[in-house]
């Protein structure tokens, strides 16, 4: 049974398509990052799994259910982001008491010790934490509810580096301990890249890519020599990024279709083969100009 | 996999309330501000008249506790307005279907009636007994006392009209949410007629229809069954207009 399963997702907000047609589905305990722009529809779509919004188009399963108005989805589900609305009048520790009586598999002991990690206080208020810390206790909650569903909008907002180290071995620690599926989105891919088993990467509402995280490491390959020679390789592959580096020297980052004597041969020819870091790639699948922002600058 | 909980929308309802109590408790102290500041209001008396004949005078000062019942029924149109802007939003952080986030509500409504309608007939005593202390305790006259089932009738009447009050008020919380021109809309509309009507008519006729509907009502049995139904219809409403409204967008 697939967690979460979408065909033809359609969601408008006025004359803007968030999420456009859009279909995949995640198989159960799979920890997936998604990826995409600022503006790409990855909120959209997460508010969507989690029922709050109603598509347009298309239809949405979660737990072979429709997700919007669904107390079984519900309560199998928790929604962590920056915007978690929580009682302004309750503390930390009054917060995750009441917490933990909504769902059936609260790890209570969890919930404390990455508390007391994190050095919070239980009588702290939500609305008076800093930025990184107020995330800090959204994460939290979002491990300890043990939910079969665990979705992640950009949970490490503000938070240090250390502090996003931390979750992220938290969050890999607690999900061997007790597999689920945990959606992840964020912008920093080459931070999350270790734990991700897949990765669903949206370009303007739509689906770019999905797969697993092991296959994208060999999807592209970069090449770098002679401007001559990086053409004529150009011409039997799908360039996806390309960047001049001297007088005749070009990058370029292309699908990995080679046959390994072609390499070979490059290699020979005096081309650097070099792997594309899964971060460098996304960002060059959905670039909106294939020059990037030197273009802007180049204007003579 | 992880195995699926099932669960139902009453056992989350009741969950909700609870937490809903504990996160509004600071609303209660807004009532005890308000019945006090009530109260005081109170102590002055609503009116007197006066006269006197052959070398003697005399006053009459009328008290009332009417005060402290309409700042407490205000009260409680503000807190049905705020469970609104507030209840769904913070329900959905957590475990919720638009249902039970409602009956939760409801629920923490029907509490807030209670203790406000106790609260402020008690509150009505008080001022009794300061007055007859005040006033050297003599000759209180048969009025003065408050017969037991009088009280209780007090008190069931303050709290069905707090209920009343509190779930209309839900509901013009609702509508705001869905559009925030209502929050414009509403109050233009509820003075519009209040000013056109006066001017045209002398009274405010629609207002004044309205709350006749309930207070000329004899019967407790009919009072009770009239607020109860008019409650459970615009609560309806609430489940089934809203029941499609998508939520932290």
């Amino acid at each position: 049974m697939n967690v979460v399963d979408c065909s033809g997702l359609t969601k408008t907000f006025g004359r803007t398509t968030a999420v456009k047609n859009l279909s995949f589905t995640l198989a159960p305990n799979k920890i997936t990052g998604l990826i995409g722009r600022n503006g790409a529809g990855k909120t959209t779509l997460l508010k969507l799994i989690a029922g709050y919004l109603l598509p347009n188009a298309g239809s949405i399963q979660v737990f072979s259910e429709n997700p919007f108005n669904n107390i079984k989805v519900s309560a199998n589900m928790i929604f962590v982001d920056e915007n978690m609305v929580l009682p302004a009048s309750m503390n930390l520790g009054e917060i995750l008491e009441s917490a933990g009586r909504f769902y059936a598999h609260w790890d209570h002991k969890l919930a404390v010790g990455l508390f007391t990690y994190f050095n919070l206080h239980p009588g702290q208020y939500h609305s008076k934490l800093s930025k990184g810390m107020r995330s800090a206790f959204n994460v939290i909650l979002g491990l300890a509810a043990h939910c079969p569903l665990t979705i992640f909008d950009e949970p490490t907002i503000g938070m240090d580096a250390a502090v996003r180290k931390d979750f992220y071995r938290a969050l890999l620690k607690d999900f061997m301990q007790c597999p689920r599926t945990v959606i992840l989105s964020s912008h920093l891919l080459n931070e999350i890249n270790d734990i991700l088993d897949d990765l669903l990467l949206i370009k303007d509402g739509e689906k770019c890519l999905h797969m697993p995280i092991d296959e994208l490491k060999e999807y592209a390959v970069g090449l770098q020599g002679k401007e001559e020679t990086i053409a004529k390789m150009a011409e039997k592959a799908e360039v996806l990024h390309r960047k001049k580096l001297g007088k005749d020297s070009v990058y370029i980052a292309v699908r990995n279709q080679f046959a390994e004597e072609e390499l070979h041969k490059a290699r020979l020819e005096g081309v650097a083969i070099s792997p594309v870091a899964a971060d460098d790639l996304c960002m060059y699948l959905t670039a909106r100009n294939k020059g990037g922002i030197d273009d802007v600058f180049d204007r003579n | 996999m992880m195995s699926l909980t099932e669960t139902s929308v009453l056992a989350v309802a009741k969950t909700q309330y609870h937490y809903k109590i504990k996160a509004h408790a600071g609303l209660f102290f807004a009532l005890i501000a308000v019945q006090l500041l009530a109260f005081f209001f109170s102590l002055n008396g609503v009116g007197s008249s006066g006269g006197g004949s052959q070398g003697m005078s005399y006053t009459i000062k009328y008290f009332t506790g009417d005060v402290i019942i309409i700042f407490t029924l205000i009260w409680a149109f503000s807190i049905g307005i705020s469970m609104a802007n507030n209840g769904f939003k913070t329900d959905f952080t957590f475990v919720s279907n638009r249902l039970s986030s409602h009956l939760s509500s409801l629920a923490f409504l029907l509490t807030a009636a209670v203790i406000a309608g106790v609260t402020a007939t008690l509150c009505g005593l008080l001022l009794r007994v300061v007055m007859l202390l005040s006033h050297g305790g003599v000759d209180t006259g048969p009025a003065f006392w408050i017969a037991p089932p009088a009280l209780l009738s007090g008190i069931f009447a303050a709290t069905l009209y707090a209920a009343l009050l509190s779930i209309i008020g839900y509901f013009i919380g609702m509508l705001t949410q869905r559009h925030p021109a209502f929050v414009v809309l509403l109050p233009g509309l509820f003075f519009g007629t209040l000013f056109v009507e006066a001017r045209s008519t002398g009274q405010a006729r629609t207002l004044n229809s309205a709350i006749e509907f309930f207070s000329t009502e004899g019967s407790h049995a009919l009072f009770a069954l009239k607020v109860v139904l008019v409650s459970a219809i615009v609560f309806g409403c609430v489940i089934l207009f809203f029941n499609r409204m998508e939520v932290r967008k």
